[in-house]
């Protein structure tokens, strides 16, 4: 399992401000290499959120279940990341950060007040 | 592709189911395949020239390792990843390599074992996107993409569980009398309602089950597949697209409707000419999308259509998946992308013993693969007649 959070933020393009996740050293809209890790906390909009009772991972097993959701950060970018709560549904603003919540580092997504 | 130069015949038919897990390699499945093949259709291995493979298992080997395992000297090679799409993109390539005179016999066959850890590690390292953000959130394989894609369906076009459930017990049904299927065993909106929960909305009974086998079948000019004694259907058309919407923040057009125009134009039927459909289901609201996208549902009102009880919806849930799709077969990785075309072939050749549709005179195969993020990035379209139509 990758625990590597750099990975697992969106990166934005500094030349024509399109997002990219998870992080690769260009970007998907214009190819150009000019991009940066996108620093948190930073914002989105819940799309669904399902609660997973099921893992192939060993290390995740004792931690369900798990509320997972889409988050739409930017045009085109979806990043998936845990909830804390429930109480989430479509279109809940939220922002994101990182947090280790039992199995390593990870996005969460808290509600944006 | 147009019919108009040369007629294409996709025939023999194959599907093997090897059970749930197995300790084999993969190689050992496409030996068998290609035996059955050359059993079922009386050719030499010397006859077949063509050879186009899908596969998740063939590491630590290339694709073009079969050629020497399986001792086949070729002139045309293909190696079609496409997961779910491998079915009808395999055929669109063999048929153009027929078509222009590369190969006269193509094999193609889509094998996979499925060992005890195989899933967990086929899933883990999927892709990049997939290892960097999705199997550290859950690990529970596609599982959790498609959950949350099902839910992102059931919001915008306010539907329920108790809608989507209809496509999956009708499919069970439809499985009732299939040889090679997994589970035949029917059950009831209730039971699927009442079963266990694996990641909300989706439960047990709307997950495939990773199998080990094997489907294939050949690809060679109608004039040939007549000489040598084979029921066979044409290849009436074939459409593909890849990373149809990257700009969607919602993973809910796969992007057969771009190609749906085409499709039919080419193929010169309309929808009330067919009279099978089969789309991928790796899980059932994919059906859906595909049956609304390819024209046979109206978008957003698909799984409340099929629930509804009508005689329509009926209709078209008999002719759908017609041997209960890989939620009743299991999913042999990269096979389950073959199943409904190998299926289909079996109806418009009347093949399909206990489960024979009557009259099956046109089918449409559907497929859609790559889970490599958030949503499918290939998908394919087909539509196959009887071979005297």
């Amino acid at each position: 399992m990758n625990n590597a959070l750099t990975t697992h933020v969106p990166v934005k393009c500094a030349d024509c401000g399109a997002a990219t996740y998870p992080a690769q050293g260009f970007c998907s809209t214009c190819l150009s290499e000019n991009v940066q890790a996108v620093s948190f906390p930073f914002k989105g909009t819940v799309k669904a959120i399902s609660t997973l009772r099921y893992s192939l991972e060993e290390a995740i097993k004792p931690h369900l279940p798990l509320t997972l959701a889409a988050v739409h950060v930017s045009s085109g970018t979806v990043v998936f990341a845990f909830v804390e709560a429930s109480t989430f549904e479509a279109g809940t603003g939220v922002v994101l950060v990182e947090k280790d919540i039992g199995f390593g580092p990870r996005l969460v997504a808290v509600r944006d007040k | 592709m147009s019919s108009s130069a040369q007629s294409i015949a996709v025939t023999v038919p194959i599907s093997q189911n090897f059970g749930r897990f197995s300790s084999d390699e993969s190689p050992l499945f496409f030996a068998r395949a290609l035996k059955a093949l050359l059993d079922a259709s009386g050719l030499n291995k010397t006859d077949i020239d063509g050879l186009a493979v899908s596969s998740f298992s063939h590491a630590p080997d290339p694709a073009i390792a079969l050629s020497r395992s399986l001792g086949l000297s070729l002139r045309w090679f293909g190696e079609v990843n496409l997961g779910g799409a491998s079915g009808g993109i395999a055929l669109n390539r063999a048929a153009r390599a027929v078509a222009a005179g590369d190969a006269d016999i193509v094999a193609c066959i889509a094998a996979d074992t499925n060992k005890e850890e195989g899933f967990k590690d086929l899933v883990a390292n999927f892709s990049r996107a997939s290892r960097d953000g999705v199997y550290p959130y859950g690990a529970t394989g596609p599982t959790s993409v498609f959950a949350l894609l099902t839910q992102q369906y059931m919001n915008k076009y306010d539907v329920g569980r108790e809608h989507v459930g209809a496509l999956c017990v009708a499919q069970r049904a439809n499985a009732e009398h299939v040889e090679h299927a997994m589970f035949r065993e029917g059950y009831s909106l209730d039971d699927y309602l009442n079963t266990r929960m694996i990641a909300d909305p989706l439960c047990l009974l709307d997950c495939v089950m990773p199998i080990a086998g094997a489907e294939a079948f050949l690809v060679m000019s109608a004039e040939k597949a007549k000489s040598l004694g084979l029921s066979y259907a044409k290849v009436l058309s074939g459409t593909e697209q890849h990373n149809a919407y990257p700009d969607d923040p919602e993973p809910l057009r796969g992007g057969w409707a771009k190609g749906v125009d085409r499709l039919f134009a080419n193929a010169g039927v309309t929808h009330g000419d067919i009279d099978v459909v089969n789309t991928y289901d790796d899980y059932p609201i994919i059906s859906i999308l595909q049956l609304e996208e390819l024209g046979f549902l109206e978008e957003g009102k698909g799984a409340r259509f099929l629930s509804d009880g009508s005689l329509e919806a009926q209709i078209l849930l008999k002719k759908h998946n017609t041997s209960g799709g890989q939620l009743s077969c299991g999913q042999a990785g990269a096979a389950g992308g073959f199943l409904g075309l190998v299926e289909a072939i079996r109806q418009l050749t009347g093949q399909a013993g206990g489960w024979q549709r009557e009259n099956a005179r046109h089918a449409l195969i559907s497929g859609y693969g790559m889970v490599v993020y958030d949503r499918c990035l290939a998908t394919c379209a087909t539509i196959l007649s009887a071979e005297d139509v």
